[in-house]
């Protein structure tokens, strides 16, 4: 309960954030690169150690916020015999808002939601069929922190970071994220297709 | 009192209950469903919150109550553009199975309980889906769906917290091709869905049936025409679906029906061919004709993986509904028959039962003002010996921007398919011959204070007089996980006096924002005992509240929180006394109070053509649930792409 009431003041505050610091509708695209760092293993470090992660995106402001979509990828090592060694990437669907603090640099609330894929790497397929290679499950993943802008095309962020995965047995991940994005005007080809 | 002081009284009555329209109906319109992300048909159902449904699968919606009054049974009825549609008259109609694509859909006008439609008493739920007209040349839409319910093992699919798979919900496939040249216009619709049961309720009544063909494979496919002719207007509907072993792809999947009866899903394959002409004739400049007629039939077998009970049946129907119209100045009549068609034949015995079934209706609209409009609805029945009658006013005044509405009915409360039903041993009779009175009092106000808002609030006051009620009850035994009926709670003769309030209002705050709201509550004010413990499963209060955000043209952010009251079910208030106290109970015949919360984001691409939709169903993740037996829709998130050329 105290989870979804912290999710809901989550949503509030990126609700408030977009209805008080509208962003301008723009045609430059935003290339993101992340590296995330879990820092929270607790029941899951039983079963499988975690690497750090990396991922890309690429967003586009919109008159409420910026919207995107990406993926991150990480390696997951069983602890234990009875485990099974992993690929868990996340395919999603961002949207993050910005408020100015000074100068350059920037408060940052973003809500990524999408598909964690449990992607197995070592099964032996002669004992389990192929559907058993991939589990899929959705995520919702909030995300707070700071950026601060480097140059016109060049932004360095960031965050920390809760994530929650509803498998049966939920997993939740707080991680620390870094990122650095970069700014570019879009093809005439590619406007279109966004328009 | 002789004939003339009669006809002098049935005037003045008239007259009476002219000073008010009724509005007894929900219109959702075009904007409405950009509110929700509609993957499958049902899914209007999140912003028809005045209409009592429930569900165990999450894919089967039913009126509730349902099938469960002996003598007068609810159903879902489906018109399209204002013409009934049947797609076999012994199934309990599933609107998902309607291969109608909702990008086709304009608006849905939508009927709760006992009314007059089209000239016709329905009783249950009605649906009219008013399909957009073809503006192009031609227009393809196609679309692609999926989602995923949460509670999947992920990474412990290995380890010692192993559990059953969820799988994903869908896909669904789903296609129109629309054309239009002058008067003449047509389109052809495919649908092709899978949909898993994976509750673990539903699992465990089944544990017989192999786990990967524990879904529903549906396959559907109609064209429809319209044409306009010298004579007049001309609409044409034919449809073919199909469940069990697949008509595209490897996967099989049998329908997999809940039958109240027995408690238990029984996996059917179903093949079902039907089709619908409505005919409109013009005769002179003030009067016509209509001729609608449908045909069809529907298979429905034993899944081939599961061989007990063993049935295979297959049921013919022809309708016919011949209307006349003479309109005068100020006066308009409305008269015709039905005549209904009907046999179940029984494969395996070569066992047949046959129904024919003829009524009479009529309707007179009188407009004594140019602001006031009254309707007297007549309808007559002949199913057994008695001969059964309905009789509504309905009455329509504007002001202003507002409306009054009244309407009161009186007759015979009793669904015309009520006792048409798949042939069981266990099926309880239906009474025919006892039925119950109903007397129903609607007032309704509406007011427009802008060109996008409305405001309508509705008082309802209905009296139900001997009503015939049988209810099995059932326990769940923990050893081999079966439902066994173990008393019958019956009673006749029974009375119900309730009432229902509805209010509504919608508008648009600005151009980019626009919100709806609904909210019933119903109270019951005496009933006997039977009947108040039966109707304590129909929530007492339901609100529904809708918003959409467009910050630009090709961008829209919607939010729908639904809110319920608790309900009961009284026949499974023992459902749990065997039940092992270590494992803790599984069935509960009461549902908590249930609050649903479904986002919905939505993208445009490339001037329209292309449509990418994320939505998330029941954010909040609480557990939905409708029946006692159902299964427990947890959050499921779904992916939407739609090209549209």
């Amino acid at each position: 309960m105290k989870k979804k009431v912290n999710s809901i003041l989550f949503l509030i505050l990126l609700s408030g954030l977009s209805i008080l610091y509208p962003q301008e509708k723009s045609t430059e695209l935003n290339l993101g690169l992340n590296f995330i760092n879990n820092i929270n293993t607790k029941k899951f470090d039983k079963y499988w150690s975690i690497s750090p992660a990396f991922g890309l995106n690429l967003s586009a402001k919109e008159d409420i916020g910026e919207f995107g979509f990406g993926f991150n990828l990480a390696k997951f090592n069983k602890k234990v015999p009875s485990a099974e060694n992993f690929y868990g990437i996340d395919y999603y669907f961002m949207y993050k808002n910005q408020v100015k603090i000074f100068d350059d640099f920037y408060l940052e609330a973003k809500i990524n939601f999408g598909i964690f894929e449990f992607r197995f790497t070592d099964l032996d397929l002669s004992l389990t069929n192929d559907a058993g290679e991939v589990e899929r499950e959705f995520f919702i993943k909030y995300l707070l922190g700071f950026s601060y802008l480097i140059n016109k095309n060049w932004q360095a962020e960031i965050l920390s970071s809760f994530q929650k995965i509803y498998t049966r047995k939920t997993i939740d991940f707080i991680n620390l994220e870094m990122g650095l994005k970069y700014k570019f005007n879009s093809p005439d080809w590619l406007e279109e297709f966004f328009n | 009192m002789n004939a003339s002081k009669k006809i002098i009284l049935l005037i003045i009555l008239f007259q009476i209950f002219s000073f008010s329209q009724i509005k007894s109906y929900e219109v959702i319109s075009q904007d409405d469903l950009k509110l929700i992300p509609i993957v499958k048909l049902s899914d209007i159902f999140q912003l028809l919150t005045h209409l009592d449904l429930y569900s165990t699968d999450g894919y089967r919606f039913r009126p509730n109550p349902g099938r469960d009054l002996t003598n007068s049974k609810n159903d879902i009825h489906i018109f399209i553009n204002g013409t009934k549609v049947f797609f076999g008259l012994s199934e309990v109609f599933n609107i998902n199975h309607l291969p109608i694509h909702p990008e086709q859909i304009d608006s849905i006008i939508a009927i709760s309980g006992s009314a007059f439609y089209k000239n016709e008493y329905l009783q249950g739920i009605v649906l009219d889906l008013i399909l957009k007209e073809n503006t192009d040349d031609y227009k393809f839409v196609f679309t692609h769906s999926s989602g995923n319910e949460i509670g999947d093992p992920g990474p412990y699919t290995y380890t010692e917290f192993a559990t059953e798979n969820v799988d994903q919900v869908g896909p669904n496939t789903q296609a129109f091709l629309g054309y239009k040249e002058n008067d003449f216009s047509f389109n052809l619709n495919y649908l092709d869905r899978v949909f898993p049961a994976t509750d673990p309720k539903i699992l465990a009544r089944l544990p017989q049936f192999a786990f990967e063909n524990l879904q529903v494979r549906f396959f559907g496919a109609s064209l429809d025409i319209s044409a306009k002719s010298s004579l007049g207007k001309h609409y044409a509907f034919a449809s073919f679906t199909k469940t069990g072993k697949a008509v595209t792809g490897f996967i099989y999947g049998s329908d997999l029906f809940f039958m109240e009866n027995i408690n238990k899903e029984i996996p059917i394959e179903t093949s079902s061919f039907s089709f619908n002409s409505s005919n409109k004739f013009r005769l002179t400049n003030f009067s016509g004709l209509e001729f609608d007629f449908n045909a069809g039939f529907n298979s429905f077998a034993n899944s081939k993986y599961m061989s007990l009970p063993e049935f295979n049946n297959l049921e013919k129907w022809f309708v016919s509904k011949l209307q006349f119209n003479q309109s005068f100045e100020s006066l308009s009549l409305n008269s015709g028959i039905n005549y209904i068609y009907n046999d179940i034949k029984d494969r395996i015995y070569n066992a047949q039962i046959t129904h024919h079934h003829f009524s009479f209706n009529s309707e007179i609209t009188l407009r004594p003002t140019s602001n006031l409009n009254q309707i007297l609805s007549l309808s007559l029945d002949k199913i057994s010996k008695p001969t059964i009658y309905r009789l509504q006013f309905y009455n329509q005044y504007d002001f202003n921007s507002s409306q009054i509405n009244f309407s009161f009915f009186s007759g015979i409360k009793n669904n015309l398919f009520s006792y048409i039903l798949i042939p069981s041993e266990t099926e309880i009779p239906y009474d025919f011959f006892n039925l119950p009175k109903l007397q129903q009092i609607k007032f309704g106000y509406q007011h427009k204070p802008n060109k996008n808002g409305v405001v309508n609030i509705e008082f309802e006051y209905e009296r139900e007089t001997n009503l015939h009620i049988r209810l099995g009850s059932f326990r769940h035994y923990n050893v081999g996980n079966i439902l066994l009926r173990k008393d019958v709670f019956e009673e006749e003769g029974l009375n119900l006096t309730k009432g229902k309030i509805t209010f509504s209002f919608e508008d648009k705050l600005t151009e980019k924002l626009s919100h709806k709201f609904l909210y019933t509550l119903t109270k019951i004010f005496s009933a006997n005992f039977l009947v108040s413990e039966f109707h304590r499963r129909i929530p007492p209060y339901k609100f529904n509240y809708s918003i959409s955000f467009s910050p630009s043209k090709d961008l829209t952010l919607s939010v729908n929180i639904c809110y319920s009251g608790e309900t009961e079910w009284y026949e499974y208030f023992m459902i749990n006394e065997y039940q092992n106290p270590i494992k803790g109970p599984d069935y509960s015949n009461k549902m908590e109070r249930m609050l649903l919360l479904n986002v919905s984001l939505q993208k445009t691409f490339w001037k329209d053509r292309i449509r990418i939709n994320a939505s998330i169903y029941n954010l909040l993740n609480n557990e939905i649930q409708y029946h006692p037996l159902g299964g427990v829709m947890n959050l499921i998130f779904y992916l939407k792409g739609e090209i549209v050329i």
